[in-house]
């Protein structure tokens, strides 16, 4: 059963009471919360994700109240709860979604060592995992969902997260967290592109939300290779450079990217080596998002190993 | 006993990690759970020195004999200290 098989009315009267209990990617949430404006937008961003049997547990309980006080009426604010852990300072009850999306990743990468988590949008196409680490207003999130437009399956638009054992990437394709101008972008690109309510002033500006597609939430259980690893940089106005870098700057990149490498020991660097080995490395400078799909859409299009000297001479090219 | 009589050995008995791509070295330290990033020099050094103790005169010999064009070898006591300061080797002789 997926959550979008409950009306709106019913998942507000479960976030209430008992929660709601999903399976999103590897993990297995619950989440409780009495904010009237969250309910319908998760209905809507998580109408896809399957809900839990009764035997399954969940790893993460998040609670969402109101704080006791002036508060709980006035420029009205929610807590929120993993358990009995409370980690963020009260925030605005208008904000509810995008504060789940933000509490939602800290519980991951402060809670998750039984995997290697970078900090990346990541995308699959012919079985080939397209890693995209990258530092907020990088673009990486304009270009997962522009890449999910043409095709792409979405794996995860916040961390890749690699098997310790094997190095594949295993998704967790959660709903795309679009900023400023980049909604408009997504909109123009896609006029059905199926995107939630926008919130105006989040500390990250205007802030809204694309739903993930059914086939990605479906498919969630299938890992990818990582097959490119691309550090992307919009800078607007410039035109668009895909280079190859070499391996030995893409680990430190990527390195840098990592939530817990250090705290894996030699099972991160084991995994995250695995990673660029297998990958072709590149850093990808753009300014028009047309014409960095398009070079994305070209490095799918060969084997990975012949990327390497395509792109140079397409660098070369370009520059 | 000078500083360039010292004998220099890895610093742990614990194994390292290494993965090269080029002339660039990746080497995690298990003792530590440190990573290091080693240009070829450095990377040379220390895999002689996970072999056997050596002196600054023994790896300059061993890698002047091997007739290896090795760039910053005049810099080799500097690099044995800096080794010696991420924790990867250490003095027997101090």
């Amino acid at each position: 059963m997926k959550l979008g098989d409950l009306t709106a009315q019913e998942v507000a009267a479960e976030l209430t009471g008992a929660g709601i209990r999903l399976r999103v990617g590897p993990f297995n949430i619950r989440v409780q919360n009495v904010i009237e404006k969250f309910a319908p937008a998760f209905h809507f961003l998580y109408g896809d994700f399957p809900m839990l049997r009764d035997d399954e547990a969940a790893q993460f309980r998040i609670r969402r109240r109101y704080p006791v006080g002036v508060r709980r009426w006035w420029r009205q604010q929610v807590l929120f709860f993993l358990d009995d852990t409370r980690p963020f300072e009260p925030f605005p009850a208008t904000l509810a979604m995008p504060f789940f999306e933000w509490g939602f990743n800290w519980c991951v990468y402060d809670h998750v060592n039984e995997f290697l988590l970078i900090h990346a949008a990541v995308v699959e196409k012919n079985g080939g995992g397209l890693i995209m680490p990258a530092a907020p207003g990088s673009g990486k999130s304009t270009l997962c969902a522009g890449l999910i437009h043409r095709g792409w399956r979405l794996l995860s638009d916040e961390f890749a997260i690699i098997g310790k054992t094997d190095g594949r990437i295993i998704p967790i394709p959660r709903p795309i967290g679009l900023k400023e101008q980049s909604i408009e972008v997504i909109r123009n690109l896609d006029s059905s592109a199926r995107i939630g309510p926008v919130f105006a002033d989040t500390r990250k500006g205007k802030v809204a939300h694309l739903r993930p597609t059914r086939e990605a939430v479906e498919k969630a259980q299938e890992t990818a290779m990582p097959a490119w690893l691309v550090f992307p940089k919009f800078e607007s106005g410039a035109g668009m450079r895909l280079a190859p870098i070499d391996k030995t700057a893409a680990f430190v990149e990527a390195w840098d990217s990592c939530f817990n490498y250090k705290l894996l020991g030699e099972d991160g660097f084991n995994a995250l080596t695995s990673v660029v080995e297998r990958c072709g490395c590149f850093r990808l400078n753009f300014g028009d998002m047309s014409a960095a799909l398009d070079a994305l859409e070209d490095l799918a299009s060969l084997p990975p190993r012949a990327n390497a000297g395509m792109i140079a001479q397409a660098a070369s090219d370009v520059g | 006993m000078g500083n360039d009589e010292r004998r220099w050995t890895v610093a742990s008995p614990s194994p390292l990690r290494w993965r090269s791509w080029d002339d660039e070295f990746l080497v995690f330290n298990t003792a530590s759970g440190e990573t290091h990033h080693l240009n070829l020099i450095a990377a040379t050094v220390l895999q002689r020195l996970e072999q056997d103790p050596a002196t600054v005169a023994d790896l300059m010999g061993e890698i002047r004999s091997a007739s290896v064009d090795m760039p910053g070898l005049e810099q080799l006591p500097a690099l044995l200290e800096t080794l010696d300061e991420l924790g990867l080797i250490t003095p027997i002789d101090p």
